[in-house]
């Protein structure tokens, strides 16, 4: 199998095996999924209500059965009803993807950039003073749990400072134009991006400048060197090229992780995103929610990855003819 | 050569810290201007923990916060528990029929009148949507005229009201021919007809605003805009209270945590309050219909070896009271004074020697009925406080030979073990006000076994049945409180379940505000504080 | 003379600091009674603030601090050490025949760890807490079950390579059993690769770890690092800025974690100069 064909292949499996189990490791929580859908303060539920809300929820019926509902639904692209907010799991994903995004594409963008250039630097002169300040710097900061860096910048920066509000994504009275409103959102934005964006460059940065250092040393450089090109075109062209596609392929992977690190800070910066979502829908049991919810996830970081793979076939011919197929 | 490059990429990196700074610096003044008029609030900031997801009276919350603002409900209980009219004033001479008569000139936010069909559509709609049989109360409800309608009930019942001051009042012209009060549209779903009417819900920002309806029958509020600010954690909204990004914090049948209250009373510009309050705080929670807490002296054993003021001293704050044998709170219309509970380590070995309970083999642990008495606690997960009330019990017992041990479960599964499996030996929960008050009141719908009740408590006793039939079917309210006092007295005589302290509910707002008016159902905010609100000027 | 030169060469530096730092956290853990000041359930008044009696002042409800940080090493590292052992005998089983078997068992096993490889693991992990309950072994089979494929990619990549080395090649001509070869003849080639994935996954479990204990679903009976933080943040430390609290488990736990990095450090170095390969394992 040609290794493109083959990682294709490996995603779809992927997606089966997450649409497994996101049906079936909800059902195997204990708890009663009826009872959550009133508050544990309000009133307790009547029987005629249990009945009518255990129907509604296809709960009195085998697992087989609402397995096959459940993929029949997802083939028409109907993620399901949740009785727990009372809207379907598209328009509730709908209101929550966006502010998740509004932190992750930055994170991502600024990350990469940063683990990049900053990689790149100390990779090529491995071993210099500059290489050894950063990359134990970066080893202590990647030790550092992402949560307590959260709340550090939120008792420094927002409350101590005051520089940046507490949290949320917008000011309570947003401005009127739309210019000032967009300057809103970039202040609110500016503590959970940052935080997230210290938590996901040490590991890349490593991973850049490791890569880089290993280039520098390979033939095709001294060759590049013998035949007499000047310095900045072996490091801009040559090198660069070469410490492109590891790249890119760890910026795909890194999809994953920067939706499981916005899950945890979310919270601090009362964000109301997916990692909010899938945890209230967790507690409540709200199986529709959560199955959209991380199928959505899981889809997300395979089509990341499936185009981080276009890409490298794109830019590198080695790809294509399956050269790396034994990693 | 690289350092060239660093020294060309500094003016960048210093751009990029300045634009940084720029955002930090353009501040907003946290959308608060002081209207010069004395005592007139031009903007309220309210901040809130209640997740709300949509502006619809489906949702929960949503439903709940627009009760102390913009829907209205028939009547209010204020804070010494007695009914007063809010949309209606009300009558009855037997507690069987029940007279309701609108405030006339009240209006819709649309300009439709409320009519008495309003509030007859509200019942039959909300039985239908809910399921929540509602109409099975009543004989006849009949509309007496535009203002006026009539419900006679089965039987008799004084506390009927009890059932009017949390249903909203609904508007026949919107919802008519609605099949799932979820689908309708926010602008017309946010139709009430209280002072206030609603303006937005941002959902991205966290607010929710509303503006003083201009046509209100009962004149102009005292503050113009007010707005909810929510919060996903607590303490970041206290952080905002403190910071003065916010004027006050709101929780329904909730207040704020001891711990964070001390540190609003240091910091100077905040006002601490407290709120009656009729819900039990903590409480451990006996299954009486399984073993070994079926057993009477079991059951008055660890209640005589828990640390009272210990519970007192770390969970509790200054205006927290030592809970008594009766189980009901004082904040509650009907409570009668019983013992105070106290530990009395020799009662508890005394109460097992009784119940031949005794260390016959010396390992610190009693044996009884031939098996070492270990006796397994529910706990909640939700809250870190709950393991800690579980950890100082699970010390406390453990002084007179009793073994805990902790089963931690997320709520989830804690209500269904609970409410449904009983499974379950006993448990440390809280209940709330409203919970302690729904069905026949006095915490029976928690308490018994009997009966379609999810009833943790499960106490099967017809002693008991018969008080709570008593409390369900009072025609007076002499007649309640009787059957109350006797219900009290069945908790401390039976050790029913032990109510480890009580506490009232802390508000916090800022030193500027005054003139809070308090409500048995929805605390500091509700429709009479509108009026009353006012504001320091400096 | 020159065994000190030696040993206080450049390279040994991240070791001595690494094990410098994991001995004080393993005398924590082996004797939390030598170096606590109280048992960590005594009650004391709460809130207070830093002094000579409480090192680190006292939380919500009166216990030490720094006794309870003492003794929530042995249970951060348990969960730390188990979960990684448990995911290393996965990971580098499933890893060796992964890499080794041809055919289709091959293909599957390889399909196995690229889709554990895509699922977002820590919503999963959310799931999967919440179906199994609280309680430390719930909590290291948690991390182990869905932690273990980082170690499996790195065993099948090494697998990969060794199977097209001369050595294992003549073994397969002369129709050695599989299971042997990759048994007798492959493993002992691994321990290096699985040593360096096996002290990594300690680290980044023990991260893993506080992250759950943060979300509420580690095991409120049992003190650990992530679970002070998460106590603090909930039990109103935060907003009362009681840096005292939830402070010093951060600092352990990325104290603890940097010892762990630092001593990889040093292995894979030596790794480095034995094979020749330029990869790091960090990633």
């Amino acid at each position: 199998m040609k290794p493109t064909v083959r990682r294709i292949v490996t995603s779809i499996l992927c997606l089966v095996v997450v649409i497994i189990l996101n049906f079936l490791l909800p059902r195997m929580m204990p708890g009663d999924p009826v009872l959550m859908l009133t508050g544990i303060d309000e009133d307790a539920i009547s029987q005629a209500q249990y009945e009518m809300y255990k129907e509604k929820l296809g709960l009195d019926r085998p697992l087989i059965e609402q397995f096959a509902d459940y993929i029949s639904d997802l083939s028409g692209g109907n993620l399901g009803y949740s009785y727990h907010y009372k809207d379907t799991v598209a328009n509730i994903m709908a209101q929550r993807v966006p502010a998740t995004l509004q932190v992750a594409i930055p994170t991502i963008i600024i990350s990469s950039l940063c683990a990049l250039f900053l990689g790149y630097i100390t990779g090529y002169r491995k071993n210099s003073k500059l290489d050894t300040l950063l990359t134990s710097s970066f080893i202590v900061v990647h030790a550092v749990p992402s949560f307590l860096l959260a709340m550090i910048m939120v008792t420094v920066f927002a409350y101590h400072l005051g520089w940046f509000p507490l949290g949320g994504l917008s000011s309570i009275r947003v401005p009127d134009s739309a210019f000032l409103a967009f300057l809103d959102r970039l202040k609110h934005l500016v503590l959970p991006v940052t935080t997230l964006t210290i938590a996901s460059v040490p590991g890349k940065y490593l991973l850049l400048r490791n890569i880089t250092a290993a280039a520098k040393d390979d033939k095709y450089v001294i060759y590049a060197r013998a035949r007499g090109l000047s310095e900045k075109r072996i490091i801009f062209v040559h090198i660069l090229r070469n410490t492109v596609q590891p790249f890119i392929t760890m910026v795909g992977l890194n999809v994953g992780f920067i939706i499981a690190g916005s899950m945890i800070i979310e919270n601090i910066f009362s964000i109301n995103g997916m990692g909010t979502l899938i945890y209230q829908a967790t507690s409540s049991r709200d199986f529709p929610t959560l199955q959209g919810c991380l199928f959505i996830t899981a889809l997300a970081v395979v089509i990341a990855n499936i185009i981080t793979d276009i890409i490298c076939v794109a830019i590198d011919p080695k790809v294509r003819y399956g050269v790396y197929e034994s990693d | 050569m690289f350092k060239r490059k660093l020294v060309k990429i500094i003016p960048f990196l210093l751009a990029l810290v300045l634009l940084i700074s720029t955002f930090a610096s353009c501040n907003e003044n946290g959308g608060k201007t002081t209207n010069p008029a004395a005592g007139k609030i031009d903007t309220l900031v309210v901040g809130t923990t209640m997740a709300i997801e949509k502006a619809s009276r489906s949702e929960y919350y949503f439903d709940v916060l627009s009760g102390t603002i913009t829907q209205m409900a028939l009547v209010r209980v204020d804070e010494s528990g007695a009914y007063q009219p809010l949309m209606a004033e009300f009558e009855t001479s037997d507690s069987k029929t029940w007279t309701f008569t609108i405030t006339d000139g009240l209006t819709w936010h649309d300009g439709t009148p409320v009519t008495a069909e309003d509030v007859k559509f509200t019942i039959e709609y909300l039985d239908l949507q809910n399921n929540g049989g509602y109409l099975s109360r009543y004989e006849d409800i009949a509309v007496l005229n535009d203002r006026q309608i009539k419900l006679v009930l089965k039987t008799a019942n004084a506390r009927h009201l009890s059932n009017f001051t949390a249903m909203r009042i609904i508007p026949k012209h919107i919802y008519d021919g609605v099949a799932d009060m979820s689908t309708v549209a926010e602008e017309l779903a946010t139709i009430g007809c209280g002072p206030y009417k609603f303006v937005r819900f941002d959902k991205n920002a966290g607010v929710i605003e509303f503006t003083a309806y201009k046509d209100y029958v009962g004149g102009v509020p005292n503050v113009k805009t007010v707005i909810f600010k929510m919060y996903s954690n607590a303490d970041t909204m206290n952080l905002a209270l403190k910071a003065e990004e916010i004027d006050m914090v709101y929780y329904y049948a909730g207040g704020v945590d001891i711990t964070a209250a001390a540190d609003f009373v240091k910091n100077g510009n905040i006002t601490i309050s407290t709120v009656k309050d009729a819900s039990n705080t903590a409480v451990l929670v006996f299954n009486n219909n399984k073993a070994p807490c079926n057993d009477i002296l079991i059951r008055k054993a660890i209640a005589a070896a828990i640390d009272y003021d210990k519970f007192l001293e770390l969970f509790g704050s200054e205006y927290s009271t030592p809970s008594r044998t009766g189980f009901i709170p004082e904040g509650t219309a009907g409570f009668i004074e019983t013992e105070v509970l106290t530990r009395n380590l020799d009662a508890a070995r005394a109460y097992l020697a009784e119940a031949g309970a005794v260390d016959s083999n010396n390992d610190g642990i009693v044996e009884y009925h031939g098996e070492p008495l270990v006796i397994e606690l529910l706990v909640r997960s939700d809250k870190p406080i709950y393991t800690r009330y579980a950890e100082l019990l699970q010390l406390n017992l453990a002084e007179v030979g009793i073994k805990i041990t902790l089963k931690i479960v997320d709520v989830a599964e804690f209500r269904s073990i609970s409410e449904k499996e009983h499974t379950n030996q006993m448990m440390v929960t809280k209940f709330t006000a409203y919970g302690m008050s729904s069905g026949a009141g006095m915490g029976s719908s928690y308490m018994s076994g009997l009966g379609t009740s999810s009833g943790q408590g499960q106490i099967m006793d017809a002693a008991y049945a018969e008080i709570v039939d008593r409390l369900g079917s009072a025609t007076s309210m002499e007649e309640y409180f009787a059957a109350a006092a006797d219900c009290q007295k069945y908790y401390a005589a039976n050790t029913s379940s032990v109510a480890l302290y009580w506490d009232c509910y802390i508000q916090a707002y800022n030193n500027r505000l005054s003139g809070f008016i308090i409500d048995g159902t929805f605390g500091l905010l509700n429709m009479p504080t509108w009026f009353s609100i006012e504001e320091q000027t400096d | 003379m020159n065994l000190i030169k030696r040993l206080a060469r450049k390279e040994y530096i991240p070791l001595y600091i690494g094990m410098a730092l994991m001995s004080v956290f393993v005398a924590f853990s082996l004797f939390p009674s030598l170096f606590a000041p109280y048992h960590p359930k005594e009650m004391f008044a709460a809130w207070q603030g830093v002094s000579a009696a409480h090192l680190l002042g006292t939380n919500d409800i009166g216990y030490d601090i720094f006794s309870e940080l003492v003794y929530a090493s042995s249970t951060t590292l348990i969960v730390g050490i188990t979960a990684a052992l448990v995911s290393l005998l996965i990971g580098s089983a499933i890893g060796i025949m992964a890499g080794f078997l041809s055919g289709w068992k091959g293909e599957i096993l390889d399909g196995i760890v690229n889709v554990f490889l895509l699922i977002p693991m820590l919503p999963m992990a959310i799931v999967v807490a919440a179906y199994l309950g609280p309680g430390l072994n719930n909590i290291i089979l948690v991390i182990a079950v869905l932690g273990w494929c980082a170690t499996a990619r790195a065993v099948r990549a090494k697998t990969k390579q060794l199977k097209q080395t001369p050595f294992v090649e003549s073994l397969v001509i002369l129709g050695i059993p599989k299971r042997q070869i990759m048994l007798k003849h492959i493993f002992p080639n691994l321990t290096e690769i699985a040593l360096a994935k096996y002290i990594m996954s300690v680290g980044s479990f023990m991260l893993m770890e506080a992250a759950l204990s943060f979300l509420g679903l580690g095991d409120p009976t049992k003190v650990t690092w992530g679970g002070m933080i998460n106590l603090a943040y909930k039990c109103g430390g935060f907003s009362k800025g009681a840096l005292n609290w939830y402070l010093p488990p951060g600092i352990c736990i990325a104290m603890c974690v940097l010892a762990f990095f630092c001593v990889n450090y040093y292995f894979e170095k030596k790794a480095l100069q034995v094979d020749g390969d330029k990869r790091s394992y960090l990633d």
